[in-house]
């Protein structure tokens, strides 16, 4: 029986993955093997495997098709489109006798991903189906910028992680997906189109399954895709007209941009022939405005709503801090602590002021103290037992709103060991573990 | 049930030199089995592309029933790729996975049970419309994934190699079902394959296509003559 061929990236194990049973069909596995079931909908079978550290999706598909895909999760990736990771694809796969089997598709399982499906059962957050589609909607978005035209928008080929209130949606299934230098308006219609059917598909799923609640109208929440990504497409890319007098509008769209989490990389500025009015097109947009500024800052690895949360929160805890001689009180239990106020003023939107001239620490100066202050403190108190319940960045924003219900209730300000302790112990401990969901057989 | 005319068209991908579709025109009639047939790179998958609406043509026009299409959207060309949606949904029922493509078209939930009642008598199905997927052999969720094409009743029904990753007992079983789909509902139907027997089984006629260029129509039981013939042909 001759060995397949394995063409796996540098970081893969590749003795680990050649050790793996090739010669049997996918479906036919041992246990011993499986890291779990599969999740979804799939048109193939799919498996998952821990190798070391990792776990990895296998996709049986054919020779073609892995190698396809493979190579457009590779590019997508060098784009910084969220996406599963490549990792190996395997050819020339045939069964003890000699028997021909597909090649197989292996990629790196996306750690806290959740599929759609899961974050029902999971959530009882309101409009958790419209949090879902408005982040389906800006990875559509961010796709087509970079001229990836996916064909079978849904859903089921979605991956989600939480990213403060809202999520982040990744690209898991890119198998019918065409990368181009850009798009045609046809290219971009078909996918709200396929996009608009899959969802209602998906949703009216849950309902059959009991899954959601009967209420829950499918139809309006693929309605809702098509709008949020409509309007956040006509922001990133239409060309406005201004009067050679509103050059000010320019920072307005600059700013609108930045809110919906992307920064302007080239904005072409032009001047209409009688010299009254400027033709304003942004060409390069890039996103995750927030992230970037916070890992700048402070080394943190966010998705951009937990990011942007974050530096809500060090901007607080920066402007209510005083650099200089005014020497503050301290909620870590009685210590004196120069870069807090009286009030606590500790991040997590604490009140802000203090006697005299304050003078504000520079963002870098802020951003060191913040961490160490308030970041890490929170990070370092989780039990290791407790530490796959959710990524870092959402536990700081799960905390954070933990602690400022724990002060409307009680009225005061919580010092932060003591909210650190509650969380851990009220929340944190009852959360179901998310770093690797692999098991749907409850699905 | 409807007509195509492709007039003089052609297309050039962006930041390439040579078209990848030369002019060429095409007349489809109602209900006809047009198969494109020709290699990677020919072309046809080019053609059903603008037919659809994801490539704008270079030059020429696109008419339907003898309506110009060539620069509408894709949504009201009323062309239906099948296959477009894979997937089928574990908790609905047939009827459901049938049906639920209607009910987003907007359609009247009596119009959706007539359309996949009559869709599922014809091809032997409707004693299984309560079933779930999960119940289905193989070859059963492949002829519902295709039947959901033939319930929207469109125009024009384009379908570019469905069978090509399928095993070959499965692509033989498919082949078949396409043909007696196309066959029951008469839809005027564009294929595109790059292999010449399934171009026999399937079409009426067959369109062959090399490097971008029409080299000739012909009526199923001739094209292999055309095919044969067109290492002759100057490209």
């Amino acid at each position: 029986m001759p060995a397949p061929s394995i063409h796996a990236v540098y970081r893969a194990d590749h003795s680990a993955i050649e050790k793996l049973p090739w010669h049997l069909p996918l479906k036919d596995w041992p246990e011993q093997f499986l890291g779990g079931l599969p999740r979804g909908i799939s048109r193939h079978v799919v498996r998952f495997v821990e190798i070391g550290d990792e776990v990895l999706a296998i996709k049986e598909t054919d020779e073609h098709r892995a190698l396809r895909e493979f190579d457009i999760l590779g590019v997508l990736g060098n784009l910084d489109v969220p996406t599963v990771e490549p990792r190996a694809i395997v050819t020339d796969r045939t069964t003890e006798s000699g028997q021909p089997l597909p090649g197989a598709l292996l990629t790196a399982y996306l750690d806290f991903s959740l599929p759609y499906r899961a974050l029902f059962s999971r959530s009882l957050a309101e409009d958790t189906a419209g949090r879902l589609v408005d982040a389906l909607a800006v990875l559509l978005a961010r796709l087509h910028l970079v001229g990836f035209y996916w064909g079978d928008v849904s859903l089921s080929n979605t991956l989600f992680r939480r990213d403060a209130d809202a999520y982040a949606a990744y690209v898991v299934d890119a198998e019918t997906g065409e990368l181009h230098d850009q798009l045609s308006t046809g290219q971009r219609e078909m996918d709200l189109r396929i996009a608009r059917t899959n969802i209602a598909g998906d949703f009216l799923d849950l309902q059959a399954g009991g899954i959601i609640d009967p209420g829950v109208d499918p139809l309006a929440a693929s309605d809702r895709l098509l709008e949020a990504y409509n309007g956040l497409w006509a922001e990133l890319t239409r060309v406005e007209e201004f009067s050679i007098n509103e050059r000010w509008r320019i920072d307005e769209r600059i700013r609108r941009l930045n809110d919906l989490g992307f920064d302007l990389g080239e904005l072409t500025v032009t001047t209409d022939v009688d010299g009254v009015s400027l033709l304003v097109e942004p060409k390069v947009v890039e996103p995750n405005h927030h992230s970037r500024r916070l890992l700048r800052l402070t080394g943190i690895g966010a998705n951009e709503n937990q990011a942007r949360a974050m530096l809500n929160d060090l901007d607080a805890y920066r402007s209510s801090a005083v650099s200089g001689g005014t020497r503050l009180h301290h909620d870590h239990g009685g210590e004196q602590d120069p870069h807090r106020d009286s009030a606590g003023a500790h991040g997590f939107g604490g009140a802000h002021g203090s006697a005299g001239s304050p003078v504000e620490l520079s963002e870098d100066e802020g951003a060191r103290i913040w961490l160490a202050e308030v970041y890490k403190p929170l990070i370092d108190a989780i039990p290791n037992s407790l530490t796959h319940k959710l990524e870092p960045a959402q536990i700081f924003y799960e905390f954070a709103e933990h602690r400022r219900v724990m002060s409307r209730a009680r009225q005061r300000d919580i010092p932060i060991r003591e909210a650190i302790a509650y969380f851990i112990m009220d929340d944190l401990a009852n959360l179901p573990d998310e770093s690797r969901y692999v098991d749907s057989r409850q699905f | 049930m409807s007509t195509v005319s492709l007039n003089g068209l052609s297309h050039t991908y962006e930041n390439t030199v040579s078209p990848s579709v030369h002019p060429f025109s095409l007349f489809i009639d109602d209900g006809e089995f047009l198969v494109l047939y020709g290699p990677t790179g020919s072309g046809k998958s080019t053609i059903l592309r603008m037919l659809h609406g994801l490539e704008r043509p270079k030059t020429g026009s696109i008419l339907i029933d003898g309506i110009d299409v060539t620069a509408a959207a894709v949504n009201d060309r009323d062309v239906t790729l099948a296959l477009e949606s894979y997937a089928l949904y574990p908790h609905m029922s047939v009827r459901d996975n049938l049906g639920f493509a209607l009910r987003v078209d907007g359609l009247p939930a009596k119009e959706i049970q007539a359309r996949v009642e009559s869709v599922t008598s014809k091809i032997g199905l409707i004693d299984i419309l309560d079933a779930k997927p999960g119940d289905l052999s193989q070859l059963q969720r492949q002829t519902i994934a295709l039947a959901r094409a033939v319930v929207r009743q469109p125009k024009v029904l384009i379908m570019d190699e469905p069978v090509v990753n399928l095993v070959p007992e499965d692509q033989a079983e498919t082949l078949k079902l396409v043909k007696d789909l196309q066959q029951e509902f008469k839809l005027t139907t564009l294929y595109a394959t790059a292999n010449l027997e399934d171009a026999k089984v399937l079409g009426d006629r067959i369109a062959y296509l090399e490097n971008g260029h029409l080299i000739g129509v012909e009526k199923t039981e001739v094209a292999e003559a055309l095919v044969a013939s067109s290492s002759d042909v100057d490209l």
